[in-house]
């Protein structure tokens, strides 16, 4: 959905919209938002993927991150995201497979909320979606970690 | 016109709910949850042609009736959508607050069948490239959904089971969201 969005605002970049939600929007947010970093998925069956699946439930945003790790030096080498929701969840997603990709899993868990927060810019009341994009790391790295346990196991 | 102040007045200063600025879908001015779309419209517009301020040539009361007229209008837009009226009755009876994430995520705990599916129906609006009947389709399924959830909230609002009504209302939200996302689909330019 939001690659059509960000489509159409490159190419009428000089719409009045566009003009409006520059004024509401941090360039870093626009910037992320009409050209997100690592859109796509992963194969959630394979057992060095990890998939982190959240929802904001008061704004209807939905995000899904996925990591691909390397079983023997625990790095996360790939990364996708999608993001259907507002702007600022989308370049909160954006930013964070930015930031995660390349980190080592221990790393990766330690990024906070305020880190994206402070990097787009976000005001009070968009915050919740740089927790989302928090939660959905963490949830994608214990997703690994469990498929990883459970072949350990085997 | 004496009349006409009186009422913008009594409103204003009293007015306890979105119900009460319309007394004839709602005599008693309890908040309810079933409502009559048709009824509550025509009265929205007897209202509205009342203390519009286009409606209203010249007027010494015409920041009173601009208020008036907007706030008439605010409890319109909230009352007759079923979305915003279940997320304002459950603000209104049970002070939950569903703009709030944190409640909101406290109700639902990232119910995880609930996100695969909107991911799921999300995913598959972005794969369609310009058919036109898969759009369809998915609209159909979804406008049933919506409906599904208005027909349970019929009866779990009588039975004033709110606990139920606030997880259906943030699952409604979802489904809103992806209605508007459909909404807003356009074909995809080949060569793209």
């Amino acid at each position: 959905m939001f690659k059509s969005l960000a489509r159409s605002s490159i190419i009428k970049s000089s719409s009045p919209l566009v003009a409006i939600s520059k004024r509401l929007y941090h360039p870093n947010v626009i910037e992320h938002y009409t050209n997100p970093r690592n859109v796509g998925s992963l194969d959630k069956s394979q057992s060095n993927v990890g998939t982190g699946l959240v929802g904001a439930p008061a704004c209807g945003d939905v995000m899904k991150l996925q990591i691909q790790v390397n079983d023997n030096t625990g790095i996360i080498e790939n990364v996708k995201f999608k993001t259907f929701g507002c702007g600022s969840a989308i370049a909160s997603s954006s930013y964070v497979t930015e930031l995660v990709r390349g980190k080592t899993l221990e790393d990766a868990a330690k990024i906070k909320n305020t880190e994206i927060a402070k990097e787009l810019s976000l005001p009070p009341v968009k915050l919740h979606c740089s927790m989302l994009a928090e939660d959905a790391i963490k949830a994608a790295i214990r997703d690994y970690q469990s498929k990883r346990k459970a072949t350990v196991l085997k | 016109m004496f009349q006409l102040l009186r009422f913008s007045r009594i409103h204003k200063r009293s007015i306890s709910s979105f119900y009460e600025l319309f007394p004839k879908n709602f005599p008693n001015g309890k908040p309810v949850w079933s409502i009559d779309n048709n009824k509550l419209r025509k009265e929205y517009r007897s209202l509205q042609s009342k203390f519009h301020p286009d409606a209203i040539a010249s007027n010494h009361e015409d920041n009173d009736n601009k208020n008036l007229s907007s706030l008439i209008n605010k409890a319109y837009q909230t009352l007759k959508n079923p979305l915003d009226r279940s997320q304002y009755l459950l603000k209104l009876i049970k002070n939950i607050d569903l703009s709030n994430e944190e409640v909101a995520q406290n109700l639902t705990q990232n119910d995880p069948n609930l996100l695969l599916t909107v991911l799921d129906v999300h995913e598959q609006l972005e794969d369609i490239d310009n058919d036109f009947e898969n759009i369809k389709e998915i609209e159909l399924e979804n406008k049933k959904r919506i409906m599904n959830i208005e027909q349970n909230l019929n009866t779990l609002y009588e039975n004033q089971d709110y606990d139920k009504i606030a997880k259906l209302t943030i699952e409604l939200k979802y489904w809103v969201n992806l209605s508007k996302a459909i909404k807003e689909w356009e074909p995809r330019v080949k060569n793209q």
